[in-house]
């Protein structure tokens, strides 16, 4: 979320991650989505570093599926976030627009997807921020429905 | 851990009565909820005194009423944290813990192999310091694994071997030496789910993705393992500070 690139801002990411979020609730009636900076307009209202690992760690143990959205190959959170969802047994999808902007690690575990103490665990790939609602539609909402407890 | 001493260093000037010191002992919404039952109970004690017949039969019965309620809550929560403490005890336990410390240190996300081979070169002077500084005989380092020609391993091998070893080790250390978007990150994130204790040696700890500085913080909360960042200008400051330090680092 803050690693964010020059060429990619934060605001520019953010209001992409919104309509995802929009998405899997109006569409698709996923209605607990968590994303940390769904009140964080800019980066200056970013919160206390602690405070925002305790509070991230909190939503991730009570998620059913992780989704990481990767749109350019950037030093971020998002990969300390999607270490710890693994290591607690969440189902990842990620969405990333070049699969060779992955830590060489994701290509492992998809291969390893569901056997040897791997969680679920998917790579799918978008073409750019108007390509994303058929992401959600065809790759992530499939993989949400398959692998999410029934509640 | 700051924030939580920073506040008790602030109490401490308060009197226990007065009423900043009160509102210091609100912590907790438990706390809040018993001074509102406390306030509703004492004014409707207040009603029930100045009422006569029917209407201070029904005050009191609220005030029963109402006590009942909170402790039947209280003793429902206390049930459910007994039932999840018993859950939690019988979930099978975790790997046993056979090797002293897991090394990581980004290798994929360097571009040139005669890169790849100095950085590697260096985090063997590092796994050699924790073996004759900090005791650590039995360290793990997937660069190791990589074959004279810089060739990594198959990649389903690798990751089962090495998911399988971080659970094993006691310690999770990183080398970051530049932003790299690495499979260390991710790594680190494992490690810290698995509470595993973590030191990050860093060249700054800006470049740092910000939940990870954010860790020393947080560390030891809401069962977070400890974590240590340091800085370092050149890899021999890492095996510098572990002839200095040996273990302590990790403490």
């Amino acid at each position: 979320m803050s690693g964010r690139s020059e060429s990619f801002s934060y605001e520019e990411s953010r209001r992409e991650i919104l309509e995802v979020m929009r998405r899997l609730r109006e569409t698709h009636g996923i209605a607990r989505a968590y994303y940390a900076g769904e009140a964080i307009e800019t980066t200056d209202a970013f919160s206390d570093q602690s405070l925002a690992l305790e509070r991230d760690i909190a939503a991730i143990r009570s998620c059913s599926v992780f989704l990481m959205l990767y749109p350019e190959r950037i030093v971020s959170s998002a990969l300390v976030e999607i270490g710890y969802a693994m290591a607690v047994g969440k189902p990842c999808i990620v969405l990333a627009r070049d699969r060779t902007d992955l830590p060489f690690l994701f290509g492992e575990a998809e291969m390893l997807s569901g056997r040897a103490g791997v969680p679920p665990f998917a790579v799918r790939l978008y073409a750019s921020g108007d390509d994303l609602p058929r992401a959600i539609d065809e790759d992530v909402v499939p993989f949400y429905r398959k692998h999410a407890p029934a509640s | 851990m700051g924030k939580a001493s920073a506040g008790e260093g602030g109490a401490s000037y308060r009197r226990e009565g007065d009423v900043p010191g009160i509102l210091d002992k609100l912590d907790r919404p438990i706390r809040v909820l018993g001074l509102i039952v406390l306030v509703v109970e004492a004014i409707i004690g207040i009603l029930a005194f100045q009422a006569d017949g029917t209407e201070r039969l029904v005050l009191i019965v609220l005030m029963v009423a109402i006590l009942a309620l909170v402790i039947g809550a209280i003793v429902y929560l206390e049930a459910r944290k007994t039932q999840e403490a018993e859950a939690s005890a019988a979930a099978p336990a975790g790997p046993a813990i056979v090797r002293d410390i897991f090394i990581s240190a980004p290798m994929a996300a360097y571009g040139d192999d005669g890169e790849v081979k100095r950085h590697r070169e260096a985090i063997l002077k590092i796994k050699d310091a924790l073996r004759q500084c900090c005791a650590m005989d039995d360290a793990f380092y997937a660069g190791l694994d990589i074959s004279a020609s810089g060739q990594f391993e198959s990649e389903d091998i690798a990751f089962r071997k090495n998911w399988k070893v971080l659970r094993e080790s006691a310690r999770f250390v990183m080398i970051w030496p530049e932003r790299l978007p690495s499979s260390s990150l991710v790594e680190a994130g494992m490690a810290i789910a698995l509470g595993k204790d973590c030191v990050f040696f860093v060249r700054d700890r800006k470049h740092l993705p910000f939940l990870l500085r954010g860790a020393p913080g947080a560390s030891r909360q809401d069962g977070l393992p400890s974590v240590k960042i340091y800085e370092y200008d050149d890899l021999d400051d890492i095996v510098t500070r572990m002839k200095n330090d040996g273990q302590a680092i990790f403490s």
